[in-house]
């Protein structure tokens, strides 16, 4: 019987483990959807609230990394800021493929981005264009809700200065084979 | 009753198993990308067992044993790309089957050039996994591109699997 206790804990866990994989990936996900309507709060749950989002350097800046910090500058810097109403209805925020690895109440994950925006629409030359590819990393925290949030995403545009070691980085921390 | 709980957990086992062996299978062929567009040949081939057999349409002979792999990532048509391409693999639907599993689905290679980020290729692949040392690795892979024979028989084949 005690054989059999053992067996049902290592099969909670394993079970937890899959399912925090699942709700790792429904939240990454779950960004482009909140984003793309312009939900500020939305976007903002899948963060903690003191996230640190770097979303690399500015094409007009030094090349310093940008750096939102917090639920505020989510709300306020990233969302209801002027870049992103710019694209608002007519951008999609698609993220994946990314690999994740769960490490008890953290996980890292990294992968790919893109964000599809519908030139001119009504226009004589409406169309689909892939505007931006991501790069990205992210760190994953469990709270004490047991919700899975992003505590920590850096994303660098494909093709940018330092974007490939990013990306190389983000390999090293979630490779599945390592 | 003993038996029967006994029972009941080495199924639970065994489905759990499976749900485990899908999502490291999902994360092993989403690596695929990071390892190339990175050009680290040693991660990539870390991604395939020592006799695996990847086949393209991409105008080279297939790439056999883990080598064969490693020489695609530091060959020349893929240096070319670097550092601006995105490799994405996915969506794809997976079918496990003990050690062995297979994968079929979508994969593309985006390239930036300048400031545009264009869809250079858009093919159909087929995965064959298998449980090595404990880990799943790529047996076997065919990519072909859509809008060729190869890829709509690769599908065809996914289905019936």
């Amino acid at each position: 019987m005690a054989d059999i206790e053992s067996r049902l804990h290592a099969l909670q866990q394993r079970v937890r483990r899959a399912e925090d994989e699942l709700a790792i990936r429904n939240v990454v996900v779950r960004y482009g959807v909140a984003i793309d309507i312009g939900d500020a709060d939305g976007t903002a749950d899948t963060f903690t609230d003191d996230t640190e989002y770097d979303i690399g350097p500015l094409a007009t800046g030094d090349g310093t990394p940008v750096v939102i910090h917090g639920r505020d500058g989510i709300i306020n810097d990233l969302v209801l800021g002027e870049g992103h109403q710019r694209l608002l209805p007519n951008c999609a925020h698609t993220i994946g493929p990314f690999m994740v690895r769960v490490e008890g109440d953290t996980a890292v994950a990294a992968g790919y981005s893109r964000i599809y925006h519908r030139d001119d629409k009504g226009g004589e030359n409406d169309r689909f264009t892939l505007f931006r590819i991501g790069l990205n990393q992210w760190r994953l925290t469990r709270d004490a809700s047991g919700a899975w949030r992003v505590a920590h995403r850096s994303s660098r545009i494909l093709g940018n200065e330092g974007a490939q070691d990013h990306l190389a980085e983000g390999l090293e921390r979630s490779d599945p084979t390592g | 009753m003993t038996n029967d709980v006994e029972a009941q957990v080495a199924e639970l086992e065994r489905r759990i198993q499976a749900l485990e062996d899908e999502l490291a299978i999902t994360n092993l062929m989403h690596a695929y990308g990071p390892a190339v567009d990175t050009g680290n040949a040693e991660a990539t081939g870390r991604l395939y067992t020592e006799d695996t057999i990847y086949e393209t349409d991409a105008g080279r002979p297939p790439m056999v044993g883990r080598e064969g792999v490693q020489k695609m990532v530091t060959g020349r048509a893929h240096q070319s790309l670097l550092p601006n391409c995105a490799h994405t693999m996915g969506p794809a639907i997976i079918k496990i089957d003990g050690d062995k599993a297979t994968a079929t689905g979508y994969s593309r290679v985006y390239v930036r050039k300048d400031k545009e980020f264009t869809l250079w290729r858009l093919s159909t692949n087929r995965w064959e996994f298998e449980r090595r040392d404990g880990g799943w690795q790529v047996h076997r892979r065919e990519n072909a591109l859509v809008g060729t024979p190869k890829a709509q028989e690769i599908f065809a084949r996914g289905l019936q699997d």
